[in-house]
């Protein structure tokens, strides 16, 4: 690319420089209440530009990359004026880099906005179809193919291209709601998604208060996900390690979950939402263990924090504008035996919840969670009785999950956590 | 390139009406981790996006490259056509008033105007108020920004408005044999440099400090239904989430808010009056003109008890045949516009700070928000706060560490017992997400006694 030469030889003068270059192509379609309300387009770029002068780091960022020389100019205002940091600054020598199965779709690329059109049409008449009374709040659906390109005076110079296809609908009767979508790196069936949604608004209906109490509470795909990504995932992270900030600190080799919870954080994951051949360092990307069977194994790692701890960066750094800045690919939570069923009927008093509601509030520091549960549903004896009317459940996250003995055997991917269904066992559920 | 020029090419193409907005925006930011700068940022942003509608469709296009600017006319004029052959329901924009005007900001000291080292100077004097014990990790972090947001239509606006603001945000951990919490304060406003520099250090670094200390020693809060008092950072985020979100007119339209056909209606006590209201100065949510061209009115949501009004977008006040209030608002010029929050204000009540504590045998006092969700369609909410107290027979009695509390809107809001007469400005900044929008908001807004609460703790 001319464009990388050029800024790597006008760089030259301040020292060493990396690039990341990330273009988004999207194309959207939004419905509301049934209605189409917007089909979109854009064409969004990104430039981050960080120099090191082997003591001094200097980032900046841009989004026209026709300024790219402000961009450069302003990265070396930021070294100028920033404190020499306690270790020499290296940056990546060249090397190669993992092919990744299933990141990147030509039938995607050839969907025009007609047939995305008509896709989210015959999602919308597979909800009608499930129950009229059914009134479809919002429909969305999109394609996103992104260009990562990732340079540095070193020689590298490398680029992926990766696309996706989104469909996600919220469904209402009255005052209850159910909502599904779906991403994949490939062309799927809109119809299940809209079902799923259907399905789940029609059995939410006509939910009942529940009493407080402490009982089971069985995690769905959506409910681990918001609650892993936003709770455990910042404990793995080595900058969080290093500073204190996380509960894993000093836990390396020791047995801190149940048994049966086996972590990894994987990078190279075929059809993974968050894989990618490179980090945003130009780090080959891979496979770390996290946890294995309860024992925590390894930390995740940019160049910076890796240098600090002796070892080699695991390849998730996400981002050059903050040093280090630390975060997952896509992490994988290892499936159980269980299936959804067998969990439900192995559990004697609890609540399903499909949704967790609020867990941006909880404490990623103590595992303190005190959130909401939605399209939550009360077990009896082994069976779901009624879906609930309000509830909020309180637990310290770590704790739950040295204890956890029922684990879904299905994996479902949800932002870039990839778990099974989890049941978290004698958690503080507070009714209305 | 004559930007009104070139947008009038949408109509000559077939558009009814097309709007253009472009920002550009440079941002600073720095993060200082144990006295270590770990980060130091100085951006440049340049986003613009332009919509077209026809015959009761809307096509939108948007960009990073303003060279791109003829094409993306073109092709958000040829959406506009694709939706409009497959709408089924068409609405007729309603009539607009049309301004001229180049906003500029209020304030001295323009952030980016000083030097970056005078910045991290300032940063790591806080930093350093805080190397104390029961400290172990302090992270401290601001952003300024200033930006020029640009607005053009078909009708003949052109408005230009200079938005200048900073957030400031200190984390602490603390460390106590084997206990360990964390605390947080900040400040976020829409202002110069010179509010920045006021802020008194000791002050504020002592209050954390306290704070931290007071949370090692703090039990949990219990679990289940009481009363509880909160103070005005939260009684704002308790209205966000509670009220407004359901008050916004894009969820009356697509049928998710609980408050639709309430119009009119009492939903809350007679001495109970909100507004939402982007003019109250510095106060984060702050904005003259909104998104689509409008200039930003309160908006008197409950009146004396009584559900009043919605915030409009320009297609929502179209569509529901009412007056617009310049609520349409997005994130950056790369999204759609849809009704959002600014400033949520609760008028001031009779009732002295301490009268709110009186007769409660049993409940928990609350200050200091980490944020809120709402599910506007079964109006269940939930949000968290910094810090809790346990309060016994009308006192404060031992402290306890930061809580949730839930509730449901139509039963929470006829719950709120007093009012307070302390009603301030908040300067604690905050940012509002919907529809994967961020946008600035905030309050100005008493504390109050609600009645019955769900309180999320494990005691």
């Amino acid at each position: 690319m001319e464009l990388i030469n050029k800024i790597l030889k006008k760089a030259e003068k301040y020292g060493e420089v990396e690039i990341l270059i990330a273009k988004h192509d999207t194309s959207s379609i939004v419905f509301e209440s049934g209605n189409l309300s917007n089909i979109n387009s854009g064409d969004v770029s990104e430039m981050h530009i960080r120099l090191s002068n082997g003591k001094q780091f200097g980032f900046s960022k841009i989004n026209d990359i026709n300024e790219w020389e402000r961009c450069l100019r302003n990265a070396h205002s930021v070294m100028k004026a920033s404190k020499p940091i306690e270790s020499d600054i290296i940056i990546n020598q060249k090397t190669s880099y993992p092919k990744i199965k299933g990141i990147f779709a030509k039938k995607i690329e050839a969907l025009d906005k007609e047939t995305i059109l008509k896709k989210t049409k015959e999602m919308m008449a597979t909800v009608s179809s499930v129950d009229k009374r059914i009134n479809m709040s919002v429909a969305e659906s999109a394609v996103d193919s992104v260009k990562l390109t990732f340079a540095n005076s070193n020689g590298i110079n490398v680029s992926h291209n990766s696309n996706v296809l989104s469909a996600g609908i919220e469904t209402t009767i009255g005052d209850v709601s159910g909502y599904d979508s779906k991403m994949l790196h490939e062309v799927f069936d809109f119809n299940k998604v809209g079902n799923s949604a259907a399905e789940l608004c029609v059995s939410s209906i006509n939910p009942k208060p529940i009493k407080t109490m402490v009982a089971d509470l069985v995690l769905d795909y959506f409910a681990i996900a918001s609650i892993a990504h936003t709770v455990l995932m910042p404990a793995f992270a080595a900058d969080n390690v290093q500073t204190g900030r996380s509960f894993l600190k000093g836990k390396l080799g020791k047995k801190v979950f149940s048994e049966d919870i086996t972590i990894t954080d994987n990078a190279i994951l075929e059809k993974g939402l968050f894989s990618r051949p490179f980090d945003a360092e130009g780090t080959k990307s891979q496979k770390t263990a996290l946890v294995e069977d309860g024992i925590v194994k390894n930390y995740l790692y940019d160049n910076y924090s890796a240098r600090k701890d002796g070892v080699k960066s695991t390849g998730n750094c996400f981002g050059l504008q903050k040093i280090p800045l630390i975060g997952s690919s896509n992490f994988v939570i290892k499936p159980g035996k269980y299936s959804k069923d067998k969990i439900i009927s192995e559990t004697k008093r609890g609540v399903l919840a499909k949704y967790a509601f609020g867990t941006h509030v909880a404490n990623v520091l103590t595992g303190d969670v005190s959130i909401g549960v939605s399209n939550a549903f009360y077990i009896e004896n082994g069976q779901i009785v009624h879906p609930v009317k309000q509830a909020m459940v309180s637990f310290n996250l770590f704790e739950a999950l040295k204890n956890v003995q029922l684990i879904g055997k299905e994996l479902r991917q949800e932002m870039d956590v990839v778990a099974p269904m989890i049941r978290l066992d004698n958690v503080q559920i507070i009714g209305n | 390139m004559e930007l009104s020029k070139e947008l009038e090419k949408a109509v000559k193409l077939g558009a009814d009406y097309a709007d253009l907005r472009i920002t550009n925006v440079s941002a600073q930011g720095i993060n200082s981790d144990n006295s270590n700068v770990n980060s130091i940022q100085n951006n440049t942003t340049q986003n613009y996006g332009v919509r077209a509608f026809i015959k009761g469709a809307w096509g939108f296009t948007y960009g990073t490259d303003i060279n791109n600017l003829k094409n993306s006319i073109k092709t958000a004029v040829k959406l506009a056509k694709l939706s409009s052959k497959n709408i089924k329901e068409r609405f007729k924009l309603a009539d607009f008033p049309v301004y001229k005007e180049h906003v500029k900001a209020q304030v001295k000291i323009k952030p980016i105007d000083v030097p970056l080292e005078d910045k991290i100077k300032r940063i790591l004097e806080f930093d350093k108020l805080l190397e104390r014990k029961p400290i172990i990790n302090r992270t401290v972090t601001a952003n300024f920004y200033s930006g020029m947001l640009e607005f053009y239509n078909t009708e003949g606006s052109e408005i230009k408005e200079e938005a200048v603001s900073f957030s400031f945000f200190i984390n602490v951990v603390g460390k106590e044999g084997v206990k360990i919490q964390k605390a947080f304060d900040r400040v976020g406003v829409t202002a110069g440099y010179e509010r920045f520099e006021s802020i008194d250090q000791e002050k504020f670094c002592n209050g954390l400090h306290e704070s931290i200390k007071r949370l090692l020693h703090a039990d949990s809060a219990p679990a289940g239904k009481m009363p509880i008092v909160i103070d005005q950072d939260l009684c704002h985020v308790f209205f966000h989430e509670a009220v407004g979100h359901a008050c916004e007119a894009d969820a009356i339209l697509e049928k998710v808010s609980i408050l639709r056909g309430k119009s009119g209606k009492k939903i809350a006590p007679d001495f109970l009056s909100l507004s939402d209201d982007p003019n109250v100065r510095h106060v984060n949510g702050f904005y003259k003109y909104d998104s689509e061209g409008m200039l930003g009115k309160e908006a008197k949501l409950i009146k004396n008890g009584v559900l009043n009004e919605f915030m409009n977008s320009r297609e929502t006040a179209s569509k529901l045949g009412v007056e617009p209030n310049g609520h349409g608002r997005a994130e950056s010029p790369l999204m759609i516009p849809y009704p959002r929050m600014s400033n949520t204000v609760l008028y001031p009540g009779d009732y002295k700070f301490e009268e709110l504590f009186d007769g409660i045998r049993l409940g928990v006092y609350a200050k200091g928000s980490s944020g809120g969700v709402v599910d506007p369609n079964n109006g269940n909410f939930l949000f968290n706060s910094q810090e809790a107290f346990l309060i016994e027979n009308g006192k404060i009695t031992k402290p306890l560490t930061d809580v949730s509390f839930g509730g449901n809107i139509i039963e929470t809001l006829m719950k709120v017992e007093k009012i307070g007469n302390d009603q301030i400005p908040l300067i604690i900044g905050g940012r509002c997400g919907k529809k994967g929008q961020l946008v600035p908001v905030c309050g100005k807004c008493p504390s109050i006694k609600i009645s019955e609460a769900m309180v999320g703790g494990t005691n």
